[in-house]
């Protein structure tokens, strides 16, 4: 089992090695020339030359390449052509905010999905059910940044309950951007809970539990929740990536000094560093999260345990 | 089964059978379609969107209408003029949207296209070759797989611009490790099947396999995603649009509308409930249509 | 355990299952009486309403579908469909078992077969955890398993394994009813040998009432003291083994004897039955075996043919033996 995870983990590195240098390539494809843009009003033809022997950007694409990883293994993720300072600077402190709000938003989803799955699977016609399945399908089909202003105008504007914009209000701030953003992701872990567990009731090893005398809440709960927990896992950890995606329309709507904002913000400055290093963070998390998905799977299920553990025996 | 009195002879065996093959299989599923209300629902919704978007020039004048701007009557609520209302220039909000579907759909449909391509040459390769090739192309797209849609597509729009074409490719290529990997399993579902064996056999060859037997299994679920990628597609535009990236004003698109709309939401809430409700009801209709596709095409999931 | 208070009685069960305004007639009007000790083999083609008769018994149906919609069932005298849900789940597992048909998918696969077996213990005879391990350990090996595998999962085993874990998780509370399903349909014949081998023993160790559903004939001579066979839903003859491997009245009892090849005679023709099995929606009026009978008389398709007594133990449903009880056939 360690080694199934050290192997992982090693095979996380040439995973985020590509996946930085297609960000980097395609990046570096940007038209224009970085040197006026740091330089604006002072440019000069001259200064542009000097400045990007400087920075390397007459070198090939692939030394550049080497040269940022090895600046990134080292904290370096250079230097903001808008800012003039660190990229990391202008990270740092977003990092926080982004963070609270994923984080938010995965444990509200969570901790409601998945208990209204089961419940809806147990009982599959009742009216509990059906309005979870129409919420279901509301909730894939809302536009996330739609039910951001939506929901400004109907707490904030209108009722004055919840702050609309910022982070300064602590967990009040916290609460319409988690809801926002969390929408479609609980809709989703409801819809593959309930699939999955009433696929799973229907397997013939929960009527062997049942022959034994077994309770029907063992048999929910233990057999039929164990077996059908692995495709709600994969839509949690999956789809950490669509929560990044949405991180950055949240923060728009509700104007949160957060990574998905500075992305945006960079892009339109065209401010490459940043929009690098945002990106790259990102993919990075991205990446994490598959690995904790795949060994959660592996933690659950035995016969993926025994692919890569101990040796199986066939009698 | 008669034959119909003005047929001519049956030449081969296959057209004598073929009469009896197409009509009852997509007849079947047709009617196993229109037992499912709510996809039902979904598909006129849609038709009537596709309608709109096609129709457009004939209902509302692009320049007159939703581009001039007439600041002396801006931001009206909805009343018998203005159905939806005017916006924060002056322009009636319905023509907008109509015209924003146009926008919305080609896109959308033309980036799907993009991604059903790449998908279908990578996947179908990955999945009937199986071994090396299978696992060097899956690798690759694991990697994309990495970045989530709308992140790739801002890295190559920041890139490159953000031009029609541009979003069109880029939300295409997006799209297109997740269709990899659609189509890979359908294609993996099919070839282990016992008639591939047995076309394989009797000599034929690969190709032949591959677009005679393998792919025409293969179209269920490729539809099913089809329907829900391109839900997710117009989602994406509008997606970008609203952060500025993606269609600009004063090209009305439903994303954008609601981004210069949100200043003054407000005193004026009607000004982004339209374009949200047309967003949303594009991708519900296309989501149910997608759903009881799905439903209709794997009768296992019936019960 | 009073070896005379062992009874299982089925009187009279009907069930259908409603799918979508349609309903199917499992089973209808099934009589079984099996007295201590005894093993009854319950004999039909695939759709005669044979899993149903047994998931009624333990009152299993898959629901919504699935209604008992009359009969009663008596374990041990008491009525299984008045029962609690407390006291039905008490009786299931400990005092009636079921080997499912299926081993592939009869086992849960993240649960290792050592709790799988240990489960029922727990819950019904209130053991340690601890306990409860041991006692399996020691099912496992009266099934022929290495008591060493308990902590093994059903992935890492072979379907005849498979199968015989079920049968330890089938025993491990000791029942007085034990139902087999088709338990060895699923398996090589030579590992069938090995099943049914155990079987025979285990059965010779208790006075454990065991209801052997089948298609096989070979296997209800190997191990049955009564036969029932089944058709559409109604058991149209049942006796002793010898009332119906000596002595069979019924034309499609007939049927399946005549169906088996002869390797004495490799050289002759097969007789299958004629036909095909009815559609459980749409029954043939009057008896349903008459589309395919070569002894049918006019009233076979319009009336549904008598129970007939023709001794103690055996009797038959069909319009041959309406005046007479001498065999027909």
């Amino acid at each position: 089992m360690v080694r199934y995870i050290i192997r992982r983990l090693f095979a996380l590195i040439p995973v985020i090695l590509v996946l930085t240098f297609i960000v980097f390539a395609i990046l570096s494809m940007t038209p224009g020339d970085a040197t006026t843009i740091i330089l604006g009003s002072d440019y000069t033809p001259e200064l542009g030359t000097k400045l990007r022997v400087q920075l390397g950007l007459d070198r090939p694409l692939i030394v550049q390449y080497f040269h940022y990883i090895w600046n990134l293994l080292h904290g370096d993720f250079g230097m903001s052509y808008v800012m003039r300072a660190p990229v990391l600077d202008q990270l740092r402190p977003r990092l926080a905010n982004t963070a609270k709000i994923v984080a938010s938003a995965m444990l509200l989803c969570v901790s409601f999905g998945i208990p209204i799955g089961i419940r809806s699977a147990t009982k599959p016609n009742s009216f509990f059910s059906q309005c979870t399945m129409v919420f279901g399908l509301m909730g894939v089909s809302m536009p996330i940044f739609w039910l951001g202003l939506l929901l400004i105008l109907l707490f904030s504007v209108k009722l004055d309950w919840l702050p609309s914009s910022g982070m300064d209000h602590g967990l009040k701030s916290l609460i319409l951007p988690a809801v926002t953003l969390g929408f479609n992701y609980m809709a989703n872990i409801m819809r593959t809970t309930r699939s999955s567990m009433m696929e799973a009731i229907r397997q013939d090893y929960i009527r062997t539990a049942r022959a034994k005398g077994v309770s029907e809440h063992k048999v929910i709960y233990d057999h039929a929740l164990g077996n059908a927990l692995m495709p709600t896992i994969t839509i949690i950890g999956m789809d950490v990536g669509t929560l990044l995606g949405g991180v950055v329309l949240t923060e728009t709507v509700f104007s949160i000094p957060g990574m998905g904002r500075l992305l945006v913000e960079a892009i339109n400055q065209r401010d490459t560093p940043c929009v690098l290093g945002t990106l790259v963070i990102m993919a990075i998390c991205v990446a994490v999260s598959n690995l904790i998905v795949d060994l959660i799977y592996a933690y659950i299920d035995p016969r993926v345990r025994a692919q890569y553990g101990a040796k199986a025996r066939k009698a | 089964m008669q034959a119909t009195s003005t047929a001519r002879p049956f030449t081969t065996k296959k057209e004598f059978y073929a009469q009896f093959k197409k009509k009852s299989v997509a007849h079947e599923l047709w009617l196993r379609f229109l037992k499912n209300k709510t996809a039902v629902m979904g598909l006129i919704i849609f038709c009537i969107i596709v309608a709109v978007a096609i129709t457009a020039p004939w209902i509302t004048n692009y320049d007159t209408v939703v581009i001039k701007m007439n600041i002396a009557e801006r931001l009206h609520p909805p009343s018998m003029n203005h159905w939806f209302g005017t916006d924060e220039l002056g322009r009636d909000i319905l023509a907008r949207i109509v015209y924003g579907a146009r926008v919305s759909l080609l896109i959308g449909f033309s980036a799907i296209f993009v991604s059903l391509m790449v998908g279908l040459v990578l996947g179908g390769t990955a999945g009937y070759y199986g071994g090396k090739t299978d696992s060097v192309i899956m690798r690759a797209m694991d990697v994309f797989l990495c970045l989530p849609d709308v992140l790739l597509a801002l890295a190559i729009i920041a890139a490159f611009g953000n031009t029609k074409v541009n979003l069109t490719i880029a939300i295409g290529l997006a799209f297109s490790p997740k269709f990899s990997r659609v189509v890979r399993s359908a294609v993996i579902g099919v070839r282990d099947n016992e008639y591939i064996e047995a076309a394989r056999s009797i000599g034929a060859l690969d190709k032949r396999i591959i677009s005679r037997h393998v792919l025409p299994n293969c179209i269920g679920p490729i539809i099913v995603q089809v329907t829900l990628y391109v839900a997710n597609a117009i989602l994406t535009i509008a997606a970008l649009s609203f952060l500025g990236l993606g269609i600009q004003p004063p090209t009305p698109e439903w994303g954008n509308m609601l981004a210069s709309g949100r200043t003054y939401m407000r005193d004026f809430p009607h000004i982004v409930m339209s374009p949200g409700l047309a967003i949303f009801f594009t991708i519900l209709a296309l989501n149910l249509l997608g759903d009881g596709l799905r439903d209709t095409l794997d009768p296992r999931l019936k019960h | 355990m009073d070896a005379q208070q062992n009874t299982l009685e089925i009187k009279n069960l009907t069930v259908k299952y409603v799918v979508d305004d349609e309903v199917v007639h499992a089973v209808t009007g099934v009589n079984i009486t099996i007295p201590a000790g005894k093993t009854f083999g319950l004999v039909g083609e695939t759709g005669a309403g044979k899993t149903t008769t047994a998931l009624s018994i333990l009152n299993l149906l898959p629901l919504p579908a699935g209604r008992i919609v009359s009969g009663e069932i008596f374990v041990n005298g008491q009525d299984v469909f008045k029962l609690s849900p407390k006291q039905l789940r008490a009786m299931r597992g400990s005092r009636v078992a079921m080997v499912f048909q299926d081993p592939m998918s009869s086992l849960n696969p993240i649960k290792t077969v050592g709790e799988q077996i240990a489960e029922g213990m727990k819950i019904h005879r209130r053991v340690s955890d601890k306990e409860a391990l041991r006692q399996a350990t020691n099912m496992l090996e009266m099934v022929g398993i290495p008591g060493g595998r308990l902590s093994e999962y059903p992935h890492q085993f072979s379907g005849g394994m498979k199968q015989r874990v079920i049968i330890a998780i089938a025993l491990a509370c000791n029942p007085d009813i034990l139902i087999a399903d088709e338990p060895t349909t699923a398996l090589d014949v030579t590992i069938q040998a090995q099943v049914l081998k155990l079987i025979k023993e285990l059965r010779e160790k208790s006075p454990m009432i065991m209801l052997m559903i089948t298609h096989a004939l070979g296997i209800v001579a190997e191990v049955c003291d009564f036969v029932g066979i089944m058709y559409a839903g109604r058991i149209v003859e049942c006796g002793t083994l010898a009332d119906i491997f000596d002595n069979l009245r019924h034309p499609y009892t007939r049927g399946l004897f005549d169906s088996l090849p002869d390797i004495e005679n490799r050289r002759a023709e097969l007789k299958p039955i004629p036909g095909l099995i009815p559609d459980p929606m749409n029954l043939p009026p009057g008896c349903a075996f008459h589309p395919r009978c070569s002894y049918a008389k006019p009233e076979c398709s319009r009336d549904l043919p008598q129970v007939r007594w023709l001794s103690d133990t055996h009797y038959v449903s069909c319009h041959l033996y309406n005046e007479t009880v001498e065999n027909m056939l």
